[in-house]
């Protein structure tokens, strides 16, 4: 099983980030999640989910998602891409509250992470 | 102290000066936070020219709804004005470190304060003054090398003291209909900006996440939620199908808050094809709709909705309150972007009350003193019955550690 980013469900709300935060450190917080909105680019509405897992970075977007090793940071992830370089990676929750809190199914578990 | 960084920053324009009050929690315990904290603010820096932007609670943590944060400030009459902050903002101000901000004085030149990771700072803002408000959102996010960088500012209608200059929160327009954005030119402070990376702490943290779990599947799985989504949702119900075909030709997709299970903005791209999703070279392509009452009022007033979303877009950037501005350009029979966009540099160089335009003073109802005293989202509790509101105060009790029900009797007593 693993994360799925399905980005065009996502409303921006980064409930995602704040779970994760909470999986990592116990309180309310962002900068630890492994999991990302981009929200870089505010005044065309562009958005994205970043995921990073152990070896890749997944990165959803409306053009596709995209999985990148990770250290191959390509120039058009922008802003956005830096920061979750410096974040734990996933790690693969039993119970993912990431999942649970999504409120649109943006983020599910599959077979096949994607 | 839990689900506050016990901050009560204050700021000294005239001299350039801050200092930290601590929040506590005998504080807490009779003023719980937000509005009514705000007002106790305003209260004990009475004659100081305060305003006072407020975060409540549950602010910034994983309860369903938790952006709202509140700026307030002495209005007409003496009366008190509390407008809604949502977006990132409310829940930045905490991330930044503070809980409450009180801004007093004057300050001899405009600057921009500059609030982060506990840090405040006072800013020239000689090189934004005179811009309006993107260009300076702009320009503020490149200086500090953040595009998450949030902003309160205001616009040319602000520095020029008109009695309708409204606050933005970054390129979009707030529900400022009380003319805040003249208070802050008065001020000589063109702009609030704020990024934190901090971390809110709860004192039962593990049944709070599992209680703000199991209240956003009962708010999705109600039927108080309908699936019309979007600027849509907070329209006149009796309006809303017909607002809804006009809005849908240029919709590009709807935007939620921080921590909202709903997305209650509309972004509509009238200088590329809205349905395009991906990047684009196209930078500025359209406006992100979050004033309900401005659509409702630019569709009744006969505009395509293109020319619409235009005229929002120069009001954002004017800070110009947009439910004024469609007032004056209804009152002057303009239809049309081009009239429309002439009529409204006209009105930022007019500062002067708009005849028959009624500002909101009606005091609040039950939803929105609950949602932002508790720090939710006003537009949200709207959409849930009041009895729910025990769920988001047994929230504030797990995350406080203060007994439920000297929370309720509290808020019962406050609202009174």
């Amino acid at each position: 099983m693993g994360l799925t980013l399905e980005p065009l469900k996502c409303i921006g709300c980064v409930r995602c980030e704040i779970a994760c935060g909470f999986v990592r450190d116990g309180a309310f917080t962002s900068t630890s999640a492994s999991i990302m909105l981009y929200r870089a680019e505010e005044k065309n509405n562009y958005f994205g989910l970043l995921h990073k897992t152990k070896n890749t970075l997944v990165s959803g977007r409306p053009e596709g998602v995209d999985v990148s090793l990770l250290g191959v940071v390509k120039p058009e992830d922008g802003a956005g891409g830096k920061p979750i370089l410096l974040r734990p990676p996933c790690q693969n929750c039993t119970r993912p509250l990431c999942v649970e809190v999504c409120p649109t199914s943006a983020l599910s578990m599959k077979k096949e992470a994607v | 102290m839990f689900l506050y960084n016990e901050q009560i920053l204050v700021i000294d324009l005239s001299t350039q000066t801050s200092e930290i009050t601590e929040l506590d929690l005998t504080t807490v315990e009779n003023y719980i936070g937000g509005r009514v904290l705000n007002s106790k603010l305003l209260e004990m820096y009475r004659g100081e020219d305060p305003v006072v932007i407020g975060t409540g609670p549950l602010t910034g943590t994983l309860a369903p709804g938790a952006a709202a944060g509140v700026i307030s400030a002495y209005g007409p009459g003496e009366s008190i004005v509390h407008l809604p902050v949502t977006d990132f903002l409310g829940a930045e101000v905490k991330y930044s470190g503070f809980d409450f901000i009180v801004i007093k004085g004057k300050a001899v030149h405009p600057v921009y304060l500059w609030l982060h990771d506990g840090v405040i700072n006072f800013n020239d803002a000689s090189e934004i003054w005179g811009k309006d408000t993107w260009n300076t959102v702009d320009w503020i996010r490149k200086e500090k090398g953040d595009d998450l960088v949030q902003v309160l500012a205001i616009g040319p209608a602000g520095e020029k003291g008109h009695p309708h200059a409204q606050l933005t929160v970054n390129y979009w327009n707030s529900q400022d209909s009380y003319g805040l954005g003249r208070l802050f030119g008065e001020k000589n402070l063109k702009a609030i900006a704020l990024r934190g990376l901090g971390l809110i702490e709860a004192e039962e943290v593990e049944e709070m996440v599992e209680e703000s779990i199991a209240l956003q599947q009962e708010i999705l799985t109600s039927n108080v939620i309908s699936s019309v989504q979007g600027i849509n949702r907070l329209v006149s119900p009796s309006k809303a199908d017909a607002i809804q075909k006009w809005l849908a030709p240029l919709i590009h997709r709807h935007k939620g808050c921080f921590g909202c299970v709903i997305a209650c903005y509309t972004f509509i791209k009238y200088n590329e094809d809205p349905h395009v999703l991906e990047s684009t070279s196209v930078r500025e392509p359209g406006f992100l709709l979050t004033h309900p009452q401005a659509v409702e009022m630019f569709y009744e007033a006969g505009f395509a909705v293109e020319e619409a979303g235009r005229l929002m877009e120069i009001c954002a950037r004017l800070g110009l309150d947009p439910v004024a501005a469609v007032s004056f350009l209804k009152e002057n029979d303009s239809h049309d972007f081009l009239g429309g966009k002439e009529l409204l540099h006209t009105l930022v160089d007019k500062p002067v009350y708009l005849d028959g335009f009624n500002s909101k003073t009606e005091s609040a109802g039950e939803q929105e003193f609950y949602g932002l005293t508790m720090g939710i989202c006003p537009e949200l509790l709207k959409c849930l019955p009041n009895k729910m509101n025990a769920r988001f105060l047994q929230l504030v009790s797990l995350g406080t550690g203060i007994e439920k029900e000297k929370l309720a009797a509290k808020m019962s007593g406050l609202n009174e």
